[in-house]
This record gives structure tokens, C-alpha cells and sequence, in this order.
């Protein structure tokens, strides 16, 4: 055992903090050593001492008085807690629904300014893929009108095909 | 105090998430299927009296652009095609579209003509417009799709 853990025990043995067993073990212990036989012989003094030459302290109040002032600042300290609580949930809230309104907010912005757009019909957003490389494309647009032309250099003798169509 | 402001907070972020329901519905609406008219026409100086002349609007704009005074229509086709699908329709014996029902009012064309594709022309098409694909045919005449939307 350590020496500082002796000094404890025999503190405790002197405040009577030990079991009987514990006590009747390092009194034992004691005995047989003459160090700790002067340890506790020295803490026995102080004990006495302190009790025979302390200064009587009268407290301004009645113990009472200090219990329920503990009691109501339990009180206090409780609803502060949860009223702290309840505001770092709003926090919480707040900070999830921001981002996700701005989004909101922005989009709403943005279907709204649809219909303001310069209505351009046909002319707008219009595109063509050309699969066969041999042949040229001519694109007209034209808005008046409301068309779009696109001319492909590809001939085909559509009255013959029409016909033939119908003939088979 | 915050409790008032939160509730606030909370009623713009409902009145927010009705507007976006809404809109989403409108959305929907707009995106519903379409009917489509094809038509085959053939553009020739000569007079044909068997021959059906095309609408005077279709004629009309085409006579704009194009030197011929003629417009025949050889064959009408018309179709309605669900959102998001494509039908395809023979006009000629040679000349077949397939036509895409895209979002937003977008149609998508592809012209094929002996079994390969010549052209896909994507483009906003409104009810009153009209997209064309055209080309030569046999003696000094013109072949024109003419496709428009009818709602």
C-alpha cells in the first residue's frame, strides 16, 4: 500500500470513517510499525485539539433558511434549463427550414417570372440532329407566321411513292 | 414573442408548399397528351384538278417562303400522343415520321425515309404553329411535312 493511502486510513480510523474490520486490521498494522505509530498518535492529538479549542461559528440564519434557499434555486435553475431547451429546439428548427425556404423562395421567384418572358413561340428553344453527313440543312424560322421551315437537300418523288403507297 | 414569429414562419412555409403543390398540378395538366396533324404536301407550279388543296393558312405561309404557287395535300394523318410517349406514322411509301410527346410543350420529329433516319427536329410547338420539313421532288415540284398541334 502506498504511504499517502496509509496516511488516509489512518485519518479515516482517527475520524472513525473505517469498519471494524478495516479499523481492527490497521490497528494491527500500527502496532507494528513505529512511523505510523507516531502518525497517529500526532493525529489523535490534533483531533483533540480541534475539538477541545475550536471557535463556536453561529450561522445569521436558521438552517432552514439555507435549505429552502437551496430548494428555490434548484427551482430556478430547472425552468432556466428547460426554457434553454425549448429555445436551442427552435434554433434547431430554424436553422433546418432556412436553407430549404431560401430554396423554396427562389423557385417560387423563378415560377413566377415564367410567364413575363417575352412569348417568342416557335423561334424559341428549337433544335435539329442531323443523322446523315451527305446532307445539307436549311433552317427558316419564321415568328409572324408562326413556323419553322426545314429544308433538306434529300429529293423524293413523293407523288410516285404516295401512290405507291396506296397501291400495295 | 418567437412563438409568434415561428407560427408566422410556419404559415409561409405551408402557404409555400401549397403554391408549389398547385403549380405541380398545373404542370401535370400542361404536360397531358397532345394532338398532332401530319400532313404530306406536295408543292408544284402545275394545276392538278383532282388534287386537294391545302387550308389557306398552311398555303398561306408556304406560298410565303416557297416559289410554288400550288400546295396539294396527299395524305392528313392525325394522332394524339400521351405524355412522355412517341407515335410514328407512314405518310408515303418512302417518307414515315415518329413524333415525341416531350415536356413543356416540346414535340420532338423524326423524319425517316428508306429505313434510315434523315432528321430530328426538337421545338416548342403551340396550337396555331406550324413545323415544316421539306424538300425536292421530281420535276420542279417540293415535298413538305407539315406538322402542327391541335390543343
Amino acid at each position: 500500500m502506498k504511504e499517502n493511502e496509509i496516511e488516509l486510513k489512518i485519518q479515516a480510523l482517527v475520524d472513525g470513517e473505517l469498519t471494524k474490520f478495516e479499523a481492527g486490521k490497521l490497528r494491527d498494522r500500527i502496532k507494528n510499525d513505529i512511523r505510523l505509530q507516531i502518525l497517529h498518535e500526532r493525529l489523535m492529538q490534533m483531533k483533540d485539539l480541534i475539538s477541545k479549542h475550536e471557535m463556536p461559528r453561529v450561522l445569521p440564519e436558521s438552517s432552514a433558511f439555507y435549505w429552502s434557499k437551496i430548494a428555490q434555486e434548484i427551482e430556478v435553475g430547472g425552468s432556466a434549463a428547460q426554457s434553454s431547451a425549448q429555445s436551442l429546439g427552435m434554433k434547431w428548427v430554424f436553422r433546418r427550414l432556412a436553407p430549404v425556404l431560401g430554396v423554396a423562395c427562389v423557385a417560387l421567384l423563378i415560377t413566377l417570372q415564367g410567364p413575363n418572358l417575352p412569348d417568342l413561340g416557335i423561334v424559341l428553344d428549337h433544335n435539329h440532329e442531323l443523322l446523315t453527313d451527305e446532307i445539307d440543312v436549311m433552317t427558316f424560322n419564321s415568328a409572324d407566321d408562326s413556323m419553322s421551315v426545314v429544308w433538306i437537300d434529300y429529293s423524293m418523288d413523293i407523288q410516285k411513292d404516295y401512290m405507291e403507297l396506296w397501291l400495295d | 414573442m418567437f412563438v409568434l414569429s415561428n407560427f408566422r414562419f410556419s404559415i409561409a412555409s405551408i402557404c409555400i408548399a401549397f403554391f408549389f403543390f398547385i403549380d405541380s398540378g398545373i404542370t401535370s395538366v400542361k404536360s397531358d397528351t397532345i394532338e398532332v396533324t401530319a400532313s404530306l404536301v406536295l408543292g408544284t407550279d402545275k394545276e392538278k384538278k383532282s388534287g386537294k388543296k391545302v387550308s389557306g393558312s398552311i398555303r398561306k405561309r408556304l406560298s410565303k417562303v416557297f416559289k410554288w404557287n400550288n400546295y396539294y395535300k396527299l395524305s392528313d394523318k392525325k394522332f394524339s400522343i400521351p405524355d412522355n410517349k412517341t407515335k410514328s406514322t407512314v405518310l408515303s411509301k418512302k417518307a414515315s415520321i415518329k413524333v415525341s410527346n416531350r415536356k413543356e410543350g416540346k414535340i420532338s420529329v423524326s423524319l425517316f425515309s428508306e429505313g434510315k433516319m434523315l432528321i430530328q427536329k426538337s421545338q416548342n410547338l403551340r396550337s396555331g404553329s406550324y413545323m415544316v420539313l421539306a424538300g425536292e421532288s421530281a420535276g420542279d415540284s417540293a415535298w413538305f411535312i407539315v406538322i402542327s398541334k391541335s390543343n
